[in-house]
């Protein structure tokens, strides 16, 4: 039995790679050693002007991270507003040899356009260099900019999102504030929110005491349970200041479980604009987040991408994204946008 | 020769029990906040998913087996429970729901490793995925929100004082330590765990038995994923990533034997205790997180070093 069990595998596997192997010979033309990057280029352009669809492949960093399942959400729904773009996603899954993987597969599927929001911000300038000048296909990286000379930038405005929050936090607190901080994971882009935080609310108010700063690696399990010890040792803090809302809401579960807490004699806050902390600010609980709104972020993609293929734009360029703060006087208007995105019912 | 003996057998028998004494104490001289009825019910409610868990692992691992794929199942049937609630507000339907869809996965998993006869490790290393693939399908990578009182199985109380998630632990306690010492299929786990050619050979349907037990453990799954869904008070396709590493810790430090045929449901219970209250010490202290898994992953290899070690004294011992 075992020994069928194998031979079925293996006949499955060799199958399935020579399945692959007859639709890479299919599409990718014998002649492809030789040819010049200009060639290629001529030749795309010929295709494209008589071709009435634009493929589109979107490599996402995680489908199974709330923020990034959004901006995948919005790439497809942004996407189906233009009838010849067709968008095909690629997950991640958290792990950056995938998102290689995945671009070396759309170059060998002969993809248009590769959107792609990396998944940590370490060199990839030599693979994305080649695959724009010699593949000739354009990239536009999303979330995480990429400083290679060639590809298009939408960036996470990090330093901003951690500066606005900082902002609202230092004309919110009172003085004295004794505040604790939830970090994410400690890499590089995390770190440019942190020092946003910094310039904005630690610099300019020196009179706010940081109890404690800890990872809880944006997630929610680990900002609950970070909340439930620490509201052991400090139960009377005033603020909490979470780089993600992910955490942020682990927060406020661990305090709703304390019997009679006091919302509305702490301050809290979160990064993202997530639905869940819509709901925690309309509720009372939370007190603002900003918003990085992967929604605009895919329509600034969408479009650009639109207009790179359709020749409208040749020179490569960067777009800034706005950072929006959600606090109890405009809530209502982001959870309707939820909601019409199809995240909240 | 024989004080010696006795003495030695006793220190083994309650040496987890010992090493937690040792961490209250441990605790209650760090931290004023530790020995608090506050902070010990949170430490209780905080392990009360993975104890959970640990029970059903530790009734796969006394039997030779072991299930990769807890935490998948687990999320998948917290989350189908949780579409359940919101669609009927049931709670008794939504349980059964949970505890359905793992049934099945374990039917699955138990099947696997008895028909197909791969090793569990892989058979459950594959569900893992398939059953992960499966939450991510069905949930389309959102959570679901609003859970209404769903959350009522984490922050409810029994007569006031107990919370909800401690007494199902305790429970599902009570249940797997009937279960191995007093009946008929605890005696069969133990058999096939601790030679499954003899138990064959004495009359025991070895495939059956590996089959009830993954069966009965995803019914632990199942409960422990609603309690985690509770507790998160939203239905989070992501959850208990990486929860079947805690279980395992929990049975090993509490004595379960990966030899098989070994272990006790009071072992994983101070097992889980002692993880839990370790990282509550740490996190009490203020100690960073990637420095507590550095001292979560030491206290597992010395745990498991301990007690081959002491296994091979009691050996050499009989021996002599």
């Amino acid at each position: 039995m075992k020994r069928k069990i194998a031979w079925l595998m293996a006949v499955l596997m060799a199958g399935s790679l020579m399945a692959a192997g007859c639709s890479v010979a299919e599409q990718t033309p014998s002649s492809a050693a030789a040819e010049s990057a200009s060639a290629v280029q001529v030749e795309k352009e010929q295709v494209v002007a008589a071709q009435k669809t634009y493929r589109v492949a979107a490599i996402v960093k995680s489908q199974s991270e709330v923020w990034a399942s959004w901006l995948s959400k919005s790439l497809q729904n942004r996407a189906n507003d233009f009838a010849d773009m067709e968008i095909t996603l690629f997950d991640a899954q958290n792990d950056q040899t995938k998102t290689i993987q995945y671009i070396e597969t759309a170059v060998t599927k002969k993809y248009d356009l590769i959107i792609v929001q990396k998944v940590v911000a370490s060199d990839t300038n030599e693979l994305f260099q080649s695959v724009v000048n010699k593949e000739g296909i354009p990239i536009i990286a999303v979330n995480i900019p990429v400083d290679d000379g060639v590809s298009y930038n939408i960036p996470a405005p990090n330093y901003d999102l951690g500066y606005t929050i900082g902002q609202v936090a230092a004309e919110n607190l009172p003085e004295h504030a004794e505040i604790l901080i939830m970090r994410g994971k400690v890499v590089d882009v995390e770190q440019q929110r942190y020092n946003g935080l910094k310039a904005a609310l630690m610099d300019t108010r020196p009179d706010i005491t940081i109890l404690d700063e800890k990872v809880a690696n944006y997630s929610r399990e680990e900002g609950m349970k970070l909340m439930e010890n620490w509201l052991q040792v400090y139960p009377d803090f005033d603020g909490l200041i979470a780089l993600s809302d992910s955490m942020a809401i682990g927060g406020v579960e661990a305090c709703k479980a304390v019997a009679d807490f006091e919302f509305d004699k702490v301050q809290i806050y979160g990064v993202d604009g997530l639905a869940d902390s819509c709901l925690a600010i309309q509720d009372g609980k939370m007190t603002a987040t900003v918003l990085q709104d992967a929604d605009i972020m895919a329509k600034e993609a969408i479009e650009l991408g639109r207009k790179i293929l359709t020749g409208e734009i040749t020179e490569r360029q960067d777009i800034m994204i706005e950072t929006e703060v959600i606090d109890k006087r405009n809530v209502e208007q982001y959870i309707e946008k939820h909601k019409e995105n199809g995240i909240l019912e | 020769m024989g004080l010696k003996k006795s003495n030695g057998k006793t220190v083994n028998k309650y040496a987890i029990h010992i090493v937690l004494l040792v961490l209250f104490i441990v605790g209650t001289l760090a931290s004023d906040s530790f020995l608090t009825v506050k902070n010990i019910s949170n430490v209780l409610r905080q392990v009360s998913v993975q104890c959970v868990l640990a029970f059903g692992m530790t009734l796969l691992i006394i039997g030779g087996m072991i299930d990769l794929s807890m935490g998948a199942v687990a999320a998948l049937s917290g989350f189908i429970a949780c579409s359940v609630y919101v669609l009927t507000n049931q709670m008794l339907l939504a349980l059964m729901a949970a505890i359905g869809v793992a049934l099945i996965c374990g039917l699955a998993n138990g099947i696997i490793v008895t028909y197909c006869k791969l090793p569990p490790f892989i058979a459950t290393m594959g569900m893992d995925l398939v059953v992960r693939g499966i939450v991510y399908i069905y949930s389309d990578g959102n959570p679901i929100y609003q859970i209404g009182d769903f959350n009522k199985l984490s922050t409810g109380y029994l007569f006031g004082v107990i919370p909800v998630p401690v007494v199902v632990m305790l429970t599902i306690f009570f249940i797997t330590l009937v279960l191995l010492r007093k009946t008929k299929i605890g005696r069969q786990i133990y058999a096939v765990g601790g030679n499954a050619e003899a138990a064959r050979a004495s009359g025991i349907n070895v495939g059956k038995t590996k089959i009830k037990t993954y069966l009965i453990s995803s019914c632990f799954v199942a409960i422990a994923g609603c309690l985690l869904m509770a507790r998160l008070n939203s239905a989070m396709p992501d959850a208990a990533n990486g929860y079947h590493a805690d279980a395992v810790a929990a049975a090993v430090i509490g004595g379960t034997a990966f030899s098989g045929g070994i272990g006790t449901a009071s072992g994983t219970l101070i097992g889980g205790l002692i993880v839990g209250v370790l990282g509550n010490i740490l996190d009490l202290a203020g100690v960073q997180s990637y420095i507590q898994q550095v001292i979560r992953g030491s206290i597992i290899i010395a745990a498991v070093a301990w007690d081959i070690g002491s296994k091979n004294r009691k050996v050499k011992v009989v021996r002599k």
